[in-house]
């Protein structure tokens, strides 16, 4: 199923954290069933941190991308860091929503309407809820999120997403269930997604349409997993009703079943409590294990080995949608890779340790080792690291060990790794096994950062010469990785 | 090997050339065993064996530095100046050397020794230029080539 795209629509703050998420899975080398990955970012409250910071990582990772050789087996290649391609549709990764109303009652144009008409808006909406800024997103009210992001499919994006669009790619929505651009932003996009003979605002037919139709469709739902503090602002943010909401909006997707082909659910009862931001460049919440679960998720639905368990069809009509959920092995506030099923095990391991010794050998050691050992002679000079696409790459790892430090601050604590460590093998906690043995000549000589020098330098005469510095850079450490990881279930 | 010794022989002398040499007062010959074969194959030996410890037995990702082979060729020259001083001086100490050749003095050992070292220091050069190449770890010590 190679040679394919998935197009991901990030819906609202979580659908940008969940990108992240995906993004450092793609950075580590995960194995992704299709080629490119299209993330598509629908969001109102475009200052919002967490977009940003999903913004920047994507721009870097697909700067990285760019030089990162291929795993090929006919080219030699090995390397799988970056192995999955991220296109962006007209270089943009938001879709922007052509309206700029800022108060709902202006978007909704209630002051041109007749006195019997606001008379039923009052009805229909508070006051609040009428003057609501929506420039920092919908703050949790979807019924008027469900209201305004109605107008998406006239964007330039969604366009540009129906022209590219070919057979046999697919469709996975994130969003959540408990705010208000995700819960409302959900159902609508599914429905136009599978609304046949769409338009634009023109009355133009939206090209390959007939194609989007009837593409596989996954979404994940995330349902609760952190709150937030008491409102210090006119926020109408409420943690106490994310319950609630998700109940009602729960019960109204049962009206999604044999929509989807596979709808993920997702949520965690043991809470963070964030700082109380109603979004904007404040809204930076820390990294959640449930964010990397859910980006799971999508490697699932894309998974060649699961489709038949994901997808049931019958002459491209969905019979019946298939319904999974994330768990862990037991209910313990610390979670490690001990603590994930088998195949969670085998997707995360190696990746995720093998990139982060490599940014761990990035930060304490090739600085220093780079005059001196021979994999880095006259390759990996003292302007190497000036390189964009390398500042890109080293500003990406340290934004995966952020990525990692936050998950391991939550109140459900993702800590497989010890990141306080600069020694290069005890940096996996728990069954130290998944390092390969070494040789007993190499056990007695090599220890420490030297053994995974020593690795580096077998390494670089198994690497293509007709490579560019970067790439073979990229090909050589995921080499070097590989070797001195090797997680076996 | 005697030849290239004979061009240092400024450093330590004739008389002790032609003892090195093999010279006997019994025969009047040069009968007696070549002290600078010996002393030279035992230095080419001793400074091939570190060089082939330095590149490919120890191999090591930490010791690919410069001053680490330096250490290395210090221990080959202070074992090979041993060696070449040693013999001389318990030869003389002994009273091994011929009647006929003149006094040879301590100085005169030091000399042999001081130019073992020029020898192993060449040895040793030569050795590393030829075999670094095939050293995973440090093939590009000392030399940035």
């Amino acid at each position: 199923m190679a040679s394919n795209k998935l197009y991901i629509f990030g819906i609202g703050g979580t659908g940008s954290r969940v990108l992240k998420s995906l993004t450092m899975l793609l950075a580590s080398g995960v194995e992704c069933g299709v080629d490119t990955i299209v993330p598509i970012v629908i969001d109102r409250d475009m200052s919002n941190h967490d977009l940003t910071r999903t913004k920047t990582l994507i721009e870097n990772y697909i700067a990285v991308n760019n030089i990162a050789p291929k795993e090929d087996s006919q080219k030699g290649y090995k390397n799988r860091f970056f192995n999955t391609q991220i296109e962006l549709l007209n270089n943009e990764l938001c879709l922007q929503l052509k309206d700029n109303t800022q108060k709902f009652n202006e978007f909704i144009g209630k002051d041109t309407m007749s006195s019997e008409n606001k008379a039923l808006v009052d009805i229909l909406f508070s006051k609040e809820t009428l003057e609501l800024d929506m420039t920092e997103g919908f703050q949790g009210n979807p019924n008027i999120g469900s209201v305004v992001l109605n107008q998406f499919d006239d964007s330039d994006i969604f366009k540009a997403f129906a022209n590219d669009f070919k057979d046999g790619d697919r469709i996975f929505i994130i969003s959540s269930i408990f705010g208000g651009t995700g819960a409302s932003g959900f159902p609508l996009l599914r429905k136009v997604l599978q609304t046949p003979n769409q338009k634009d605002a023109d009355g133009q037919p939206l090209a390959n349409w007939g194609l989007v139709n009837k593409a596989p469709i996954g979404a994940i739902s995330v349902l609760p997993y952190f709150n937030v503090g008491a409102a210090t602002d006119n926020s109408l943010v409420n943690s106490d009703t994310f319950i609630d909401k998700s109940k009602a909006a729960l019960s109204y997707y049962k009206t999604e079943d044999k929509k989807l082909d596979t709808l993920y659910y997702i949520a965690d009862t043991n809470t963070t409590t964030y700082e109380h931001h109603k979004g904007g460049d404040e809204q930076k919440n820390n990294a959640h294990f449930v964010e990397l679960a859910a980006a799971m998720s999508i490697l699932d639905f894309v998974n060649p080995q699961l489709q038949q368990k994901n997808i049931h069809r019958k002459d491209d009509k969905i019979e019946s949608t298939t319904y999974k959920e994330f768990g862990i092995s037991a209910n313990v506030s610390e979670i490690g890779f001990a603590n994930l099923e088998d195949e969670s095990q085998k997707m995360l391991i190696n990746p995720l340790s093998r990139f982060l010794l490599f940014r761990n050998y990035m930060q304490f050691v090739f600085e220093k080792e780079r005059k001196y050992q021979p994999y880095a002679h006259r390759r990996f000079n003292e302007d190497f690291r000036k390189k964009n696409s390398i500042k890109k790459l080293e500003s990406l790892q340290s934004s995966f060990f952020t990525w990692l430090r936050e998950m391991e601050n939550q109140n459900r604590r993702f800590s497989p790794f010890n990141l306080s460590t600069n020694n290069a093998f005890d940096f996996v906690k728990g069954d130290i096994s998944l390092i390969t043995k070494p040789k007993w000549s190499d056990n007695i000589r090599y220890k420490n950062w030297a053994r995974v020098d020593n690795e580096l330098n077998r390494q670089i005469s198994k690497t293509d010469k007709a490579l560019g510095n970067e790439s073979r850079f990229l090909e050589l450490f995921y080499r070097a990785t590989e070797s001195l990881i090797n997680f076996k279930s | 090997m005697e030849t290239i010794y004979r061009w240092l022989s400024s450093l330590f002398g004739s008389n002790l050339a032609e003892h090195l040499s093999g010279w006997s007062e019994v025969t009047g010959d040069y009968t007696e065993a070549n002290l600078f074969f010996i002393i030279g194959m035992s230095s080419l030996i001793i400074s091939i064996a570190a060089c082939v410890t330095y590149y490919y037995i120890l191999n090591h990702p930490r010791w690919n530095r410069g001053f680490k082979w330096l250490i290395f060729l210090v221990i080959v020259l202070i074992v090979n100046f041993l060696l070449a001083f040693g013999i001389c001086y318990s030869d003389l100490l002994a009273g091994n050397i011929s009647s006929d050749i003149s006094a040879i003095s301590v100085a005169e050992c030091l000399g042999f020794g001081l130019a073992n070292i020029i020898v192993s220091i060449v040895i040793f050069v030569f050795c590393s230029l030829i075999i670094k190449w095939g050293s995973r770890n440090c093939k590009f010590s000392p030399f940035k080539f």
